[in-house]
C-alpha cells in the first residue's frame, strides 16, 4: 500500500516538473515602448549568439528556456543563473539586461526608448549667390 | 554715522544729477513720428480725424504716438492700424493761396540787378521786411495749401537764395500736379508763383521695374524675399534661355534665395530640386541644405536624404576647419538616421505582410538593416575620429547591429 502511494506521488511530481519545461525554466520577456505599447519589431539575442529572436508581433512577448550558441553549446535557463540579453528594435535604443532566473514567474517587461532624431540642432548652411571667382594667377612667374 | 550717510546721499545726488540731465530732446522723437500715416504721408485724415505727428489720445485720454497701430494700454485699433493701404489721393479743396502782400515798390538796385524776388520761398526769417513772402500757414496734412511747399526740384530756394534741391521720388515727381503753374507778373514787377487750385495731387503707384538684367542689383531684394513677380518671371525666362550653365546657376541661386527669404517653402523646394537635378550639384552647401530639409519629412524622403548627403560628402573638401567637422558629422548623422527610418519602415511592412510578399520583404529588411548598420558605423567612426560626441552614433550603431561588440573600437 505504501509503495503504491509512493509511486503515485512520484508520478504526480514528475508530471509537475514536466510542466515547467522540457529543458530549462521558461523565461518570458515583454518588450514595450515608454507608453507600454508592445513593440512588434523587437528582437532579442544573447550577446554570444548569432541568431536574433523576434518577439510575438501582437503582444511583443518572447519565451524561451534554452539558447544555442554558435559553437554548439547550450545555455539552459536554470533557476539561479544570470541571463544576459540584448533587446533591440528599429528606431529604438538597444538595451542590454541581466536577469537572474527564478523557479517560477519568470516574466518581466523591458521598455525601449525611441531614438532622438533631433535635426533641429544641426546648423543649416547659408545659400550664396553665384559670383565669378577671379582666376588665381599666382604670385610668382618662372623661377628665373 | 548719520553725517556720513548724509554725505553719501549728497554725493550720490551730485553724481546722479548729470546722468538724469543727460536726456535730450532726441529722447522724445518716438512720440513725434515723422510719417504716422498708413500710406506714408506725414499727415492724413482717417475717419474724419486728422493724424499728424502730434500725439493722439486713446479712449481714456492717455497720449499715444500717432503711428502706434494699437493702443498701448487698451489694445484698441488706432487710426494707424493697417499698413496695407495704398497711397491715398488728396481729394480735398486746396486752399486759395494767400493774396500776395503789397508788392513793394520797385527798388533801384545798384548795378542794375533787376532780378525779381521769388515769393514762394522758405526764407521765413531773412530780410526782416517780409515783403512778398508766403507764411507757413495751413495744416501739415494739407500740403497743397502751402504755396511754399516743395512741389518739385527747383521750386524752393535756400535762405541764401540758391535753389534748393528737393529729392524727387522715382516715378512720382513728374506726376505731382500741385506745382506752380502760372506766374503772374503784377504791375509791381514781382513774380508771384500761384498754385492751380483745380489740380489735385494724383497718387501714382511706384513704377514696377521688372527688368532682371543685373543679377547683383537683384540680390538685396532676393535676400529679403521681396522680388517682384515680374522680376521672378523675367528670371525664369532668362534661366530657360540661358546657354551657359554658370549663368543658369547664378539665376537659379537668386530665385532660390528669394523663395527662401519669402518663406515659400514649397517653391524653394521646387527650385532647389531643379537646381540640383538640372543645373549643378557640386555645391555641398546646397546638397546639405536640401538633405537637411528632406530629413524633416517622413520616411518617403529618406532615400533623398541619403542621395543628397552622399553628394554633399563627395565635395566636402570645400569646407575647412570646424565647419568641415561639424558638417561632415551632420551629414553622416542624416544619412544614418534616414537609413534607420527605412529599415524601421521595412520591418513594419514585413510584419504586416504574409505569403510570398513576406519572404521578399524579409530580404529587403535584411538589406536595409545592413545599410543602416554600415551608415551608423560610419557615423560612429567619424565622430570618434573627429572628437565629436559619440553617444548618439553609438546608440544607433548598437541598435542597428544588435550587438555592442560590432560598434566597439
Amino acid at each position: 500500500m505504501s509503495s503504491r502511494m509512493m509511486w503515485a506521488l512520484a508520478a504526480v511530481m514528475m508530471t509537475g516538473c514536466a510542466a515547467k519545461g522540457k529543458t530549462g525554466t521558461p523565461v518570458t520577456v515583454f518588450v514595450t515602448d515608454t507608453e507600454s505599447t508592445a513593440i512588434s519589431t523587437a528582437v532579442i539575442r544573447h550577446p554570444d549568439e548569432a541568431e536574433r529572436h523576434r518577439v510575438n508581433s501582437v503582444d511583443g512577448s518572447w519565451t524561451e528556456e534554452v539558447l544555442y550558441m554558435p559553437d554548439g553549446s547550450e545555455i539552459v535557463f536554470r533557476p539561479g543563473e544570470m541571463l544576459v540579453l540584448e533587446i533591440s528594435a528599429p528606431g529604438y535604443e538597444t538595451q542590454v539586461i541581466q536577469y537572474q532566473v527564478r523557479r517560477r514567474k519568470n516574466e518581466f517587461n523591458v521598455q525601449l526608448v525611441r531614438h532622438d532624431f533631433d535635426d533641429e540642432a544641426i546648423e543649416e548652411p547659408m545659400m550664396s549667390f553665384g559670383r565669378d571667382n577671379p582666376r588665381d594667377l599666382g604670385g610668382g612667374g618662372p623661377a628665373n | 554715522m548719520r553725517t556720513r550717510s548724509l554725505r553719501l546721499f549728497l554725493l550720490g545726488l551730485c553724481l546722479g544729477a548729470p546722468v538724469a540731465l543727460a536726456a535730450g530732446l532726441g529722447d522724445y522723437e518716438p512720440i513725434f513720428p515723422t510719417n504716422p500715416c498708413q500710406d506714408g504721408w506725414a499727415a492724413c485724415i482717417v475717419d474724419g480725424s486728422a493724424v499728424t505727428a502730434e500725439p493722439t489720445k486713446d479712449a481714456a485720454g492717455r497720449p499715444l504716438p500717432s503711428d502706434l497701430r494699437v493702443g498701448w494700454f487698451d489694445l484698441e485699433a488706432t487710426a494707424a492700424l493697417s499698413p496695407f493701404v495704398e497711397l491715398s489721393a488728396y481729394d480735398g479743396e486746396l486752399e486759395a493761396p494767400e493774396p500776395p502782400p503789397e508788392a513793394p515798390a520797385p527798388q533801384e538796385r545798384s548795378g542794375g540787378d533787376e532780378a525779381p524776388a521769388a515769393v514762394a520761398s522758405n526764407n521765413n526769417g531773412g530780410g526782416g521786411d517780409g515783403g512778398g513772402q508766403a507764411t507757413q500757414g495751413g495744416s501739415r496734412r494739407d500740403p497743397g495749401g502751402e504755396p511754399a511747399a516743395p512741389a518739385g526740384a527747383g521750386a524752393t530756394t535756400t535762405p541764401s537764395g540758391r535753389p534748393m534741391f528737393t529729392p524727387t521720388p522715382v516715378g512720382q515727381g513728374s506726376d505731382l500736379a500741385a506745382t506752380p503753374t502760372t506766374t503772374v507778373q503784377p504791375a509791381g514787377g514781382t513774380a508771384v508763383a500761384q498754385l492751380d487750385n483745380t489740380a489735385a495731387v494724383q497718387p501714382v503707384a511706384p513704377v514696377a521695374n521688372d527688368s532682371c538684367d543685373d543679377l547683383v542689383a537683384l540680390e538685396p531684394a532676393a535676400l529679403m524675399g521681396r522680388m517682384l513677380p515680374g522680376q521672378v518671371k523675367c528670371l525664369e525666362g532668362r534661366l530657360n534661355s540661358a546657354e551657359l550653365q554658370t549663368e543658369k546657376d547664378k539665376i537659379s541661386r537668386v530665385l532660390m534665395q528669394n523663395a527662401e527669404a519669402a518663406g515659400n517653402k514649397s517653391e524653394w523646394e521646387r527650385l532647389i530640386k531643379r537646381h540640383l537635378e538640372d543645373i549643378d550639384r557640386s555645391d555641398p552647401n546646397l546638397c546639405f541644405k536640401y538633405a537637411l530639409h528632406l530629413s524633416r519629412g517622413g520616411v518617403g524622403r529618406a532615400w533623398g536624404v541619403i542621395k543628397w548627403a552622399d553628394y554633399a560628402l563627395e565635395n566636402k573638401q570645400q569646407w575647412t576647419g570646424s565647419t568641415y567637422k561639424a558638417r561632415v558629422n551632420a551629414l553622416y548623422q542624416l544619412r544614418a538616421e534616414a537609413a534607420v527610418k527605412l529599415w524601421e519602415d521595412a520591418n513594419a511592412k514585413m510584419l504586416a505582410a504574409s505569403g510570398d510578399d513576406r519572404s521578399k520583404l524579409e530580404a529587403d529588411e535584411v538589406k536595409l538593416r545592413g545599410m543602416a548598420k554600415d551608415y551608423s558605423r560610419e557615423w560612429l567612426d567619424y565622430a570618434r575620429a573627429a572628437g565629436e560626441d559619440i553617444k548618439k552614433p553609438m546608440a544607433l550603431c548598437v541598435s542597428t547591429a544588435g550587438s555592442k561588440k560590432f560598434c566597439e573600437e
